[in-house]
């Protein structure tokens, strides 16, 4: 888990700007993709874009795409700092709405959160954890099947996931969301994209977030067709050899892959030992990445002909 | 100035269709988690058995071990309320489970029904929009040739800034308040509009008893957990504050903690912490013991 205080720190950032009104830029940092065996430089933060139009969509024209069950996709790229000794291991998966139905699950032992992949049925097509939570609990906003299970939060950098009944997903920031024919919703935060625009907390220090902490990384994002895109990254190093050495990528460069994959609207979900992603290719072989920590809460995707529901 | 008259018939009729269709599950996917058995794997890869990256967060030393078991210590106080809470939902969620069994089929009929009357209302909003919309033009013209249209816009823009600032406040009542306010400034009135659609489409169909009681027990788990969230917020930063740490210092070197402790139950090497604090923790087993059900 990411520790949830340094996100509710930012939950209410606002950029008031040192005296003067000059602005703090990013950590200086890089980012380089493996293609075809070359390292290319996509990213830097000293020219960090604020807008991702579909046409900067880098990584998401480099990825190879796998086939997954019920219309779905994943691939994996080699990210790197360039220059710098870490490397990360970026895991991406790709999936239409209308192809597939979603669901939150919950799991709960003794009343802590229990959820793991471990829990994932054989009817899944993808699943993950969702949202961010407080010792046990979810944080913010969930409906579980169209009944609220916790009350919501809105702040500047909370968005809000929602799936509609007949399957319509959306990500709304800042605001609650119409809850008009919503059946399953979460909150989480910090926001990594707006209608392609990284918020201002994102694009400078100082703001009230953390733009140099560097951890394992989680994103939930929607692209210019509608279609979801979910966001791992995993430690590539040489096991502990560079255990002292910062790692994983800070939130600046996570929105800026998600805006580099192709999404217009994105949210950071729960990273560091809770991630956890589980994907069924198109044979039905599940392919697990697993966490280190069971959550209470996990977003899961059934094919759409499956109908029972979880 | 434009009027979102669109946007108020909308409101409108979410005022007028107050209860949206909840599915009534959530007692049966509360328990689920409780009671669902995993099921058998079949074929799969695991592509990263265990991610072995160093933790987030500074190497716990000493002091800072010191540091964390006094808020560590703090938790403990709270223990007994979370687990009485965690009990509460449990035995709130069979009741709703036990309600939703009662309940039968009359949810499933109530919200056909009431989507019925949605759909027709809808459409009848739709149609009122739309022929406000045609006239809207006019009426702006005509309050831009008027004389003196000055005590109009003032008013205009008085209403846009409460409209703004319930929004700001999430404040749905207020922002609806002011809408009808603004609709009514230019000569509308959407309330006028839902009771025509409802005479026109008819009243909303009266949920059945065991609708009633169904939302008074979902209500309640989401009450209890809410409680249950709100105090395990509030024991984090009082524990921070007994550790005399910073609250996100604290969450990263009580997560340190965990894994070791985490690892050592599942007898494998805690391959995310630096081997100084494998060495601390395991010196300190003692003293991290007495605290260590918070950790879980």
């Amino acid at each position: 888990m990411t520790p949830l205080l340094l996100g509710r720190l930012a939950l209410f950032a606002a950029c008031v700007g040192p005296a003067g009104g000059t602005r703090l830029a990013l950590p200086p940092s890089r980012l380089a993709v493996r293609e075809d065996a070359v390292w290319r430089e996509w990213w830097n933060s000293a020219a960090a874009p604020g807008h991702y139009p579909d046409a900067r969509s880098t990584l998401a024209r480099v990825m190879r795409w796998r086939d997954g069950a019920s219309g779905t996709a994943w691939g994996e790229l080699a990210l790197s700092g360039a220059g710098e000794a870490w490397r990360t291991r970026l895991i991406v998966v790709r999936l239409d709405p209308r192809r597939v139905r979603l669901a939150l699950d919950t799991s709960f032992a003794d009343g802590n959160g229990a959820w793991s992949l471990d829990r994932v049925g054989a009817a899944a097509v993808v699943a993950v954890n969702a949202g961010q939570f407080i010792r046990s609990m979810p944080w913010g906003w969930v409906l579980l099947d169209g009944a609220q299970f916790l009350r919501p939060s809105v702040a500047p950098l909370v968005s809000t996931f929602t799936v509609t009944g007949d399957g319509a997903v959306r990500l709304v920031h800042a605001t609650m969301p119409d809850a008009a024919g919503v059946r399953w919703a979460f909150q989480s935060y910090p926001t990594l994209l707006n209608a392609g625009s990284v918020p201002s907390p994102l694009r400078e220090t100082g703001c009230g977030v953390d733009v140099a902490h560097r951890d394992a990384r989680l994103a939930l994002g929607i692209d210019g067709s509608g279609q979801l895109l979910i966001a791992m990254t995993r430690f590539d190093g040489l096991g502990g050899a560079f255990d002292r050495v910062p790692f994983g990528l800070t939130t600046p460069e996570m929105a800026a892959v998600m805006g580099a994959l192709g999404a217009l609207d994105a949210v950071l979900l729960d990273g560091g030992i809770s991630a956890q992603l589980l994907v069924r290719d198109a044979a039905g072989v599940a392919h697990r990445w697993p966490g280190v920590r069971s959550v209470p809460l996990a977003l899961v995707a059934y094919p759409r002909a499956t109908p029972a529901l979880p | 100035m434009r009027l979102p008259i669109r946007i108020t018939g909308m409101l409108f009729a979410l005022i007028a269709i107050a209860a949206m269709p909840a599915q009534a599950q959530l007692g049966r996917f509360i328990k689920k988690a409780t009671e669902k058995a995993v099921e058998k794997k079949v074929d799969e890869k695991v592509e990263d058995a265990t991610p072995v990256a160093p933790m987030a967060g500074d190497p716990v030393t000493e002091s800072t071990l010191d540091a964390l078991l006094q808020g560590l210590s703090l938790e403990l106080e709270t223990s007994a309320k979370t687990k009485q809470l965690w009990t509460a939902i449990q035995a709130k969620a069979k009741d709703v489970t036990e309600a939703e069994r009662a309940a039968g089929n009359e949810p499933d009929v109530w919200h056909k029904a009431s989507s019925d009357v949605e759909r027709c209302v809808s459409n009848s909003l739709d149609k009122s929009n739309k022929l406000h919309e045609q006239e809207m033009p006019q009426k702006m013209m005509a309050l831009a040739s008027s004389g003196n249209n000055s005590p109009m816009i003032a008013k205009l823009e008085a209403v846009s800034k409460r409209m703004r600032d319930a929004q700001a406040k999430n404040d749905t009542p207020a922002y609806m308040r002011a809408m009808t306010d603004y609709a009514k400034i230019l000569g509308y009135d959407p309330a006028q509009d839902s009771v025509v659609a409802f005479g026109v489409c008819g009243k909303l169909p009266t949920k059945p008893a065991s609708m009633v009681k169904l939302e008074q027990l979902q209500a309640e788990v989401g009450r209890l957990s809410d409680e249950r969230r709100d105090l395990e917020n509030e024991t984090d930063a009082r524990a921070a504050k007994a550790a005399g740490m910073p609250a996100d210092k604290y969450a990263l070197a009580r997560e340190r903690l965990w894994a070791w402790s985490d690892a050592r139950r599942q007898k494998k090497a805690p391959r995310v912490l630096t081997k100084d604090e494998d060495a601390l923790f395991t010196a300190r087993a003692s003293d991290i013991k007495r605290v260590e059900r918070m950790l879980r």
